[in-house]
């Protein structure tokens, strides 16, 4: 009976002590939030936003922002500062390496719900949206990676993963308030290349050069699916946000990109995905549209760190034109305008010497 | 859901254990208890299995149902409550029961041929509850189930703690086991010392296999730039990996059943300390080997046709073996290893016996062995040792292949260990040992400050994988012997809390999928 009573109380102690950590890790959690996921940053706290996963949803849900960045690691290069100098736009970045659609549905979803606090706090000015045309068939209902859903719904049990995580308390709260510097939240997700990687050299050193294939894809092939994803991923905020201005925008890839569409036979397939997509977009009065695609620095592979990834002074140079308005597409006439200068820079490009060279 | 899941952990296990003991309280004797215990072990599992989806739950539910109607067929025979010899039955009858239970067997071994090599999907668990179809299959025709009851037949398939990955128990030793269980009274020491065990085998599962597996994967993910050295660990991490895994999921299992009252047939017994392989396959997988003995090694004759003939039957079930752990010629290699070495440890052992025979009279042999002196047993030890040590390298060499991709894969990892060169410190392989909570510490020492501490995380966990699996006791006698002190009570909370905030990246037992 004694004995019963000492493991008893042994229990209660090993019960009590659990409980105990587990309030005060949660309890840190909740207070500092360094995925946002319950309220706003805290005044003075060095927040490290380096997750996009985890903390993107939070970040549109509780900062405070007039105009968002979206798309894949096209767009991790933009500086927001230049938004607002530019635009005047206080803008956040909420982009997803590798974003497919539905990666883009779902993060806008949380930027366009109104019972946010940031909604609560202001409406959505602009929206600028790195259009992929690669990704546009996919699976609509695919993200690029596994989410964390519980920080993309709204069931508070789940959050348990959230709160009991020792990655959220070392590396997001206790490692940053040892090293006492935050990220800079203008710059956050900043590719790694440093500038020296942007070069020739190491585009074509490592650059694979897919196996051609034979079969041409038929022009129309891809635009079902491109179809499908517009009209359920993308679209829909459009429609239902006449107020908010968007910029969608075709990637500068660099001329290195449409040797790989060559090689995967679908260059025809390709440019009348471009077309049909200008198309559905340019119904929409509050659509910008920008082609960067027939920019001569595409032509450079200097100003690449792989066929697609171009550097940062290009990313400053599209928020311009979205304030000037060069490069901007008006019409389905301009769109296959451009679309004819593309065919031509692609034709008129000496691949064989660029391909055969030692790099 | 998984043992390492939050919702395992502070939801699932503690709702089941209280209503276990609530059941067991209120209706202490009869068949209404065991009715009850049976209906919440049933949902308890449904829930437990249902989460890992809608798919793999109806794969379960049909596997239930076509056993089940082979089940009463045999039941219908009126086979299941006499044994087979008996006289009363027609030739018929009999000619009817076995054609019944071989397309059972048959249904359960091509479902799971189909799932194993069709490329669809793999059903979690699949291999574990339709072994255990075979094996109540089997035993309803042999009479050695006497009576069918539907909840204790859907208990025994479905209890949670042994379905994902074993251990492969009889119904019978189930069934007593759940009696036994059923008869108990609450125990608060038993539920420290289960509480102990559980936070031991989430421990090895979550701190040590998880984190080794990570760097495991990063090395068969850069075979191509690993130093010697590295392609070495990788080769011997992963066998800590596997150990770990399994020996901790073992080990929660056995938690569990702890608290209930309920004994799980020992499914691991140390198995790296074994001195040749044959010792080697009675401690790893326990009821997996008895299981492919009883109902391969043995219908194929076993050892009465002979001595090639038993060495022939060796290799079919470590080759079965090899393709029920995974298809392709990786696994099938895996198990020619194993195969190869038990025959000619085989091979050894009866050369032994046979010339101690020609040898020593009667009874010489145990005078011999009375008169060790102190240098014998010295030598005893060092052999012993020296066969522990051969018997891991070789184990470890046939995991190679186990791990693997492909077979290029396996071998590019051995030539890696002569290759390789000596990498510099600074190696990404060791950067996943890294714990923040175990670097944290060291940044506050001046170990910082020399090149070897970034690989000290790495050392530390290999020293604490050797001392484990080498030195220590079994973790389940240490739970039952130990004296159950504030201290016991303070490591099993620190062990517990460490475990569940770790939970937070992702992992899956590597047992689940075969």
């Amino acid at each position: 009976m004694k004995d019963e009573k000492k493991y008893r109380n042994q229990f209660i102690i090993l019960i009590g002590l659990i409980v105990t950590v587990f309030i005060i890790c949660g309890g840190i959690v909740i207070y500092v939030d360094p995925f946002f996921h319950y309220h706003a940053p805290l005044e003075g706290f060095p927040y490290v936003v380096d997750n996009q996963l985890s903390q993107n949803p939070g970040m549109a849900k509780n900062m405070k922002y007039e105009g968002c960045i979206i798309g894949s690691s096209m767009t991790v290069n933009f500086d927001t500062d230049d938004f607002k100098e530019l635009l005047d736009v206080d803008t956040i970045k909420l982009s997803y390496s590798g974003a497919y659609p539905k990666d883009d549905y779902n993060i806008l979803s949380i930027v366009f719900d109104k019972n946010t606090n940031a909604r609560k706090n202001s409406d959505v000015k602009a929206v600028f949206f790195a259009m992929d045309i690669p990704t546009m068939t996919a699976d609509t209902e695919t993200t690029k990676y596994p989410l964390p859903e519980y920080l993309y719904d709204n069931n508070y049990l789940n959050d348990v993963k959230y709160l009991l995580n020792k990655d959220v308390l070392l590396q997001y709260i206790m490692r940053p308030m040892i090293q006492g510097q935050g990220s800079d939240l203008s710059e956050i997700y900043a590719s790694w290349w440093t500038p020296d990687y942007y070069n020739i050299q190491w585009v074509m050193h490592n650059y694979d050069e897919p196996e051609y294939v034979d079969e041409e894809t038929a022009a129309d092939a891809l635009l079902p699916q491109t179809k499908e994803n517009l009209e359920v991923n993308i679209l829909p905020f459009v429609e239902n946000n006449p107020n908010t201005q968007f910029y969608f925008f075709f990637p500068p890839y660099s001329i290195l990109y449409w040797h790989n569409v060559m090689q995967e036979n679908t260059l025809s397939a390709t440019f009348s995905q471009y077309q049909y997509v200008a198309e559905r977009l340019l119904e929409y009065d509050n659509v910008h549209l920008f082609y960067f695609q027939t920019m001569p620095e595409t032509l450079d592979l200097n100003n690449y760190a792989d066929y697609t990834h171009y550097k940062p002074d290009i990313n400053r140079f599209m928020v311009k034109c979205f304030s000037d308005g060069n490069y901007e597409i008006h019409s389905l006439d301009e769109m296959e305008s451009e679309l004819n200068k593309m065919w031509d820079m692609i034709d008129s490009f000496d691949f064989n010497e660029l391909l055969n060279k030692e790099w | 859901m998984l043992f390492n899941s939050y919702e395992f952990m502070l939801a699932f296990l503690p709702v089941f254990v209280i209503g276990y003991f609530i059941i067991r309280h209120f209706f202490r004797t009869g068949d209404r208890l065991m009715r009850l215990c049976n209906l919440w072990i049933i949902a308890g599992s449904l829930v437990f299995y249902a989460l890992f989806g809608i798919k793999n739950l109806l794969v379960l539910a049909l596997s239930i149902a076509v056993n089940l109607f082979f089940i009463r067929g045999l039941k219908s025979e009126n086979y299941g409550d006499k044994a087979v010899s008996d006289s009363f039955f027609t030739k018929k009858g009999k000619q009817k029961v076995i054609i019944l239970l071989a397309v059972g067997i048959g249904f359960n071994v091509l479902t799971l041929l189909f799932f194993k090599f069709s490329g669809i999907f793999f059903p979690i668990a699949i291999s574990f509850y339709t072994f255990n179809q075979i094996s109540y299959l089997v035993e309803s025709y042999r009479g050695e189930i006497r009576k069918f009851e539907l909840l204790e037949y859907l208990s025994y398939i479905l209890f949670f703690p042994k379905l994902l990955q074993g251990p492969l128990m009889s119904y019978g030793d189930y069934n007593d086991q759940l009696q036994e269980s059923s008869r108990h009274k609450f125990d608060w020491e038993i539920v420290m010392r289960g509480l102990l065990l559980i936070s031991i085998g989430l421990f090895k599962k979550v701190i040590l296999a998880d984190t080794i597996g990570q760097a495991v994967d990063y090395g068969y993910n850069s075979l191509a730039t690993l130093g010697w050295w590295e392609a070495v660990l990788v080769a011997i991490f992963y066998s800590f990996q596997i150990y770990f895994d399994f020996s901790g999921y073992c080990d929660v299992a056995g938690g569990i059943c702890m608290i209930m009252g309920f004994e799980l047939s020992i499914n691991f017994d140390s198995p790296y300390k074994a001195v040749n392989i044959i010792d080697f396959w009675n401690r790893w997988h326990i009821t997996l080997t008895k299981f492919f003995t009883k109902y391969i090694y043995i219908p194929l004759g076993g050892s009465r046709k002979g001595t090639v003939r038993t060495y022939v039957n060796i290799m079919i079930v470590f080759l079965v073996s090899g393709l029920w752990h995974g298809s392709g010629w990786t696994f099938i290699i895996w198990g020619v290893m194993h195969g190869a070495l038990n025959v000619m440890t085989r091979v050894k052992e009866d050369l032994i016996v046979r010339r101690q025979k020609n040898e020593l009279p009667t009874g010489e042999s145990n005078k011999h062995n009375e008169n060790h002196t102190t240098v014998d047993k010295t030598l005893i030890c060092l052999t012993n040792c020296g066969k522990q040590l051969f018997t891991f390298i070789y184990v470890t060499v046939a995991w190679v292949f186990f791990r693997a991709n492909t077979v290029s894969d396996a071998l590019l990892l051995f030539e890696r260990m002569f290759s390789g060169g000596i990498r510099p410190y600074y190696s990404d392989f060791a950067n996943y040992f890294r714990l923040d909570e175990i670097w944290y510490v060291f940044k506050l020492t001046p170990i910082v400050n020399y090149n070897f501490s970034w690989d000290l995380c790495m050392w530390l966990f290999l020293a604490v994988a050797i001392v484990i699996v080498f030195f220590s006791k079994k973790a389940i006698y240490f739970a039952k012997e130990c004296r159950i002190s504030l201290l016991t009570t303070f490591f099993t909370a620190i062990l517990l809390v460490w475990c569940v905030l770790s939970f937070g990246g992702v992992s899956t037992f590597l047992y689940m999928n075969f």
